[in-house]
């Protein structure tokens, strides 16, 4: 079980309640507690609350989708994230993450 | 281009134009009355372990009341109506900040609410418990001074900091102020614990963004027009 901090996002088409249910609901079945989350800033390439995150005093970051986000920014946060929509965690599913990016980006 | 506003609320448009915001005396001594009670400020017990569920029993205090979102607007009736106009729409819950001296743990960082996808039409009406200046209060970047959102939110605080106000309010007074803005609130230096609450209003008509009437808005004042204009239909052929 993890402290997790919630992360989501304007830059969705999915309401910011909608994507805090699938937080929730990712963290209540693998038994994380979920710090209230934190929402992105909706100008295009600014990820500062992302960037925030860096020194935040948690085990990881759940965020509601791996897309909320680019892979490089992910990868270089260098703490634990749970994609609660696709059910991965990096960096332990890197492959797999790796994988769905590659597939979506084609 | 006309304006037919009155010379008052024209110099109250201009003042809130020029700084961000106004800080107005409550405009109804009774709803101040009654939400202080409701919230029932104290710094009694409180620590910051358990700051986040006092913050919460409050919220729930406020939110569950049928009372307190009329009140509230009494705060500052007419000074919304002269800076949104008299068809409004108020968000669904309250905000309450509670912020300890020395903690550190529920400070708000700067931001625009407009960033995060509220809409730029909303003002915040922005009420306090007990008397705030300096850290014990929100800051705002005047209008007229230019920024950058590059790096994290302490990076935009850090180039921006000698040019924002930390706003002098004293209990019984109210803010209303521009929250596509930056804004926020810093480590609580000053003596006392900070009880505040805030909520949005927006001209009913203007864009919602990606905070939509139903799921945070509900209309408060319907006037007879839009109630017209939103049941009418053409006639039709027989």
């Amino acid at each position: 079980m993890s402290i997790l901090k919630g992360y989501n996002s304007t830059k969705v088409p999915v309401p910011l309640k909608v994507q805090n249910l699938v937080i929730r609901d990712y963290c209540d079945r693998n038994h994380h507690t979920l710090l209230l989350p934190n929402t992105e800033f909706i100008m295009p390439g600014t990820y500062m609350i992302l960037e925030d995150f860096r020194t935040l005093d948690c085990d990881g970051i759940v965020a509601y989708s791996m897309f909320t986000a680019p892979r490089e920014l992910w990868l270089s946060l260098g703490k634990e994230v749970h994609f609660a929509l696709e059910n991965h965690v990096l960096p332990q599913d890197r492959e797999s993450c790796d994988m769905i990016w590659k597939l979506c980006a084609s | 281009m006309n304006s037919f506003i009155s010379p008052e609320e024209t110099e109250l448009t201009e003042r809130f134009l020029r700084d961000g915001y106004i800080i107005a005396p409550a405009e109804d001594e009774e709803a101040l009355q009654y939400l202080h009670e409701l919230v029932a400020p104290t710094d009694e017990g409180l620590t910051p372990q358990n700051l986040n569920e006092c913050r919460l029993q409050v919220i729930a205090k406020l939110n569950d009341s049928d009372k307190s979102r009329l009140a509230y607007f009494c705060l500052a009736q007419n000074l919304l109506f002269t800076l949104i106009g008299s068809g409004l729409a108020m968000q669904k819950k309250f905000n309450l900040s509670i912020q300890l001296p020395h903690d550190g743990t529920s400070l708000l960082p700067v931001h625009a609410d407009s960033w995060a996808g509220d809409s730029p039409y909303q003002l915040v009406l922005w009420a306090s418990f007990c008397d705030c200046t300096r850290t014990k209060s929100m800051f705002i970047l005047p209008p007229s001074e230019p920024f950058t959102v590059e790096g994290s939110s302490e990076d935009v605080y850090q180039r921006i900091k000698d040019r924002v106000k930390f706003l002098d309010v004293k209990y019984g007074e109210v803010v209303v102020f521009n929250p596509t803005l930056p804004h926020g609130n810093r480590v609580n230096e000053e003596e006392g614990t900070r009880w505040t609450i805030n909520c949005r209003f927006k001209n009913l008509w203007s864009p919602y963004e990606k905070k939509g009437p139903g799921t945070d808005f509900e209309p408060i004042t319907l006037r007879a027009a839009s109630k017209i204009g939103m049941s009418y239909e053409h006639p039709k052929r027989i």
